[in-house]
């Protein structure tokens, strides 16, 4: 055991076993979000310094089962395990189980014992089965396990620093690397050993227990190279061995074991009346109630997004204008003054403007999440999900598509079937994110006059609603195109577990919170970063020629017409567009969008959107020579204004503007959304053809708009 | 034919005996369903395809198809 680096210890245990509020407790604020190698996996660690001053490194594994996992996420802890020479490879483990229904926990207990890694069992949620009249004879279990047994309460903090002192005797024993006898909770059966020999042939492991493991698991442990996979099954293939069968044989041969051990130790003071969680049930999962309550929850959670953010937004936009109004005056009016304000300051403005938006969201999520809801949401939307292609869980990632697509494709990772898995990728960006909002506020006035209609409802509001639908349709339409045109064979499965209700601990939720906006910050401001230099590159300069004439143009415009300062600044900013390489563009694409009813105005306004959606407005302000001011309305009045010199009629006309609308509406113009779904799905096939179907999807609605009401 | 867990009508209970298919059978061991445990209905979903069952103190949601392949008497 080397000393020079700090101890490595695996938290690890079922799902809803309180593993993660256990790692909250002891870590606190002290974590770190980084990646597994290869992998798109989170992975959450955190150093804590013990009592007698070891700094100890913990890390939080996914919950899983058994080491006969289903989804990727599940996959990396077996991964991690079957390799010894694995970064994350822990030097002891703490397994976490809930000590309401402790059976359950055994399995994966006495698996993970076969690793002979040095481990202590923390029985967690006490203060429930206390509640419950559940209590355990915890020298029974420390006899059988042979490894030390510790109750505690994360939501109480009990007994979190009596852990934290057995977890100085858990470093002590890998330390002295403890040989002592290992108890085995499973005899291995004649074939198992010759999987064993075989795996063996091929990698380095420490344990007869992980070599079976690779024997099942072979054809997709990233460590075993692909001729080894190959090998390693044509050997197995001249074997009686059949995973499937030996997989059921251990998982019984085990719950027989420990069973019996568990029902003696097992002291039940209460009754066993029906508990609380099933009333509840009756109520949230009822047949008409239950789905009247999820609509009225998800009505609630974003009138709130609205409401509550408009005043953090407020101040995110103050900052960021000042910020730039400070850098112009202290640094000299040139090129890179102007890249700072307008390309770097002005792009990351715009998207920390939606962190209380997104904050907003991922804290309620979260809330429903810890409170015990969401896995019932799932359960309750699953059948219909599933005639789309998708699985219930996918349920999560499209109400948080409502603020950003970003963490909601990070987030089906816990979709275990590949197909629903891409499924719910490809259509998740489709939904309506916070980006779109102000492009919907500028554009919906043109579409929909502000006016009350049906006794009471706001015209406009109701479009805004419609279009709203109208993406959570589009993304369940496309869903179901993909499910008839994606193959697979691989059997899906929904088998999630509806914890107990419980109150939630503030402490987890803010953490989750802080952790998701952090990866949208990170994500989508290292593209927008990039993209918004380019597109400032791109709006600033141009042919010389075209540059010179039009400020030489503007100069005399601006004299013979005496615009004021301001005025002028304006004028010539937008006539400085025009000439840039970014209006050239511009024009260039105006032929393709004509029939759309755009203009090359509008053409620049979609190429920078590119970056993201809500430069639209911003674009809009700078072509119309309102580029100092921000404000939506007056955007609006310049745009309402504005004459088609062809047509001679309203540029933005119902028809344009409604073509626009739907554009929007469809269009994947998000870079960083593309960088996700190529992450996650390991190639650039996926978000190819995802740009392609969007920008169908948008150009053909749009085209159809505009050529029926034009 | 054998009863499966389909044949439970709301809040009846019955013990698990096999698994009809070995593929689900290694998904339902790995959360606790295992023979010779106590299994009960609890109720379907809102939309159907799924069912709400109960294990001793835990709730698992399956889908109709996996709720088919436990064999109970």
């Amino acid at each position: 055991m080397p000393q020079d680096r700090p101890i490595k210890i695996a938290i690890i245990g079922n799902p809803n076993s309180g593993k993660s509020s256990l790692f909250n407790a002891l870590t606190g604020l002290n974590q770190k979000i980084s990646n597994y190698p290869g992998v798109t996996v989170d992975k959450k660690s955190g150093a804590i310094t013990l009592a007698n001053g070891e700094r100890v490194e913990l890390i939080d594994f996914p919950g899983i089962y058994s080491l006969y996992p289903n989804s990727s996420d599940e996959k990396i802890v077996v991964e991690t395990l079957t390799n010894p020479q694995n970064e994350n490879y822990p030097d002891a483990i703490i397994y976490v189980a809930a000590s309401l229904e402790l059976e359950k926990h055994f399995l994966l207990a006495t698996q993970l014992k076969e690793l002979k890694i040095p481990m202590l069992l923390c029985l967690t949620m006490m203060d429930i089965s206390v509640a419950k009249g559940i209590k355990y004879d915890t020298s029974a279990l420390t006899d059988y396990l042979d490894i030390a047994v510790i109750e505690v309460s994360s939501l109480t903090g009990v007994n979190i620093d009596g852990l934290k002192y057995q977890m100085i005797d858990l470093i002590n024993a890998v330390r002295q690397q403890n040989t002592t006898t290992w108890k085995n909770h499973h005899k291995l059966s004649q074939v198992e050993q010759e999987v064993i020999q075989i795996s063996r042939e091929y990698a380095v492991v420490d344990t007869d227990y992980q070599a079976l493991l690779i024997g099942h698991h072979h054809q997709w442990l990233e460590h075993i190279d692909a001729a080894d996979r190959i090998n390693i099954s044509a050997k197995l293939g001249q074997t009686d061995f059949n995973s499937i069968k030996n997989q059921i044989d251990e998982t019984l041969g085990r719950f027989n074991l420990f069973t019996p051990v568990i029902q003696r130790a097992t002291e039940r003071i209460g009754d066993n009346k029906k508990s609380k969680t099933e009333r509840l049930d009756n109520i949230i999962t009822h047949r008409i109630f239950g789905p009247i309550l999820f609509f009225a929850l998800m009505l609630f959670i974003f009138q709130a997004i609205y409401a509550w953010s408009e005043a953090p937004m407020g101040w995110i936009e103050g900052l960021f204008e000042w910020m730039s109004g400070w850098v112009s005056s202290v640094l000299p009016d040139a090129w890179y003054t102007s890249l700072i304000t307008d390309g770097i300051i002005a792009g990351l403005g715009g998207i920390m403007v939606f962190i209380p938006q997104i904050a907003i969201l991922f804290l309620l999520i979260t809330a429903l999440e810890e409170v015990g809801y969401m896995s019932r949401a799932v359960f309750m939307f699953d059948n219909i999900m599933q005639r789309f292609g998708l699985n219930g869980r996918s349920i999560v990632a499209l109400i948080s598509g409502g603020a950003c697509a970003i963490p909601a494709i990070m987030s089906t990772r816990t979709i275990a079937n590949w197909k629903e898995r891409l499924n719910t990728i490809m259509v998740t960006p489709l939904i309506s994110c916070s980006a779109r909002i102000p492009v919907y506020t500028v554009l919906i006035g043109f579409v929909v006059p502000a006016e009350t209609v049906w006794g009471g409802f706001n015209a406009q509001g109701l479009a805004f609603m419609g279009l709203y639908i109208l993406s959570i349709v589009a993304a369940l339409v496309s869903a179901w195109v993909f499910k008839m045109v994606l193959k697979s064979d691989e059997k899906s499965f929904l088998m999630i577990e509806l914890p107990q209700y419980k109150k939630p601990l503030l402490r987890n939720v803010l953490l989750t919170v802080k952790e998701k906006v952090g990866t949208f910050i990170i994500e989508a401001g290292k593209v927008i970063f990039v993209l918004s230099i380019i597109l400032w590159f791109l709006a600033s300069y141009g042919p010389s020629d075209a540059m010179q004439r039009a400020e030489a143009e503007s100069t005399t415009y601006i004299t013979t017409n005496q615009l004021d300062e301001q005025a002028a600044e304006d004028y010539l900013a937008s006539q400085k567009l025009e000439a840039s390489y970014a209006g050239h563009l511009g024009k260039f694409i105006e032929p393709a969008i004509r029939p759309l009813g755009y203009d090359w105005k509008m053409g620049i306004a979609l190429i920078t959107s590119f970056a993201a959606r809500e430069i639209f407005v911003g674009t809009m302000a700078t072509i119309y020579s309102v580029g100092s001011s921000d404000d939506e309305m007056t955007v609006r009045e310049q745009m309402a204004a504005e004459i088609n010199p062809i047509t001679g009629e309203k540029q933005y006309n119902f028809a344009s503007s409604l073509s626009l609308l739907l554009f929007y509406v469809f269009a994947l113009q998000c870079l960083s959304t593309l960088a996700v779904t190529k992450r996650e799905t390991k190639s650039w096939k996926w978000p190819i053809i995802q740009f392609l179907y969007m920008g169908i999807l948008a150009y053909g609605s749009a085209f159809m708009a505009y050529q029926w009401f034009g | 034919m054998d009863k499966n867990v389909l044949h439970l009508k709301n809040g009846e209970e019955a013990t698990v005996v096999r698994f009809a298919d070995h593929g689900m059978a290694c998904k339902l061991l790995t959360i606790g369903i295992i023979p010779d445990s106590r299994i009960k209905m609890i109720r379907k979903a809102p939309f159907g395809g799924a069912y709400c069952l109960k294990l001793g103190n835990t709730f698992v949601a399956v889908r109709a198809d996996e709720a088919r392949s436990i064999i109970i008497k």
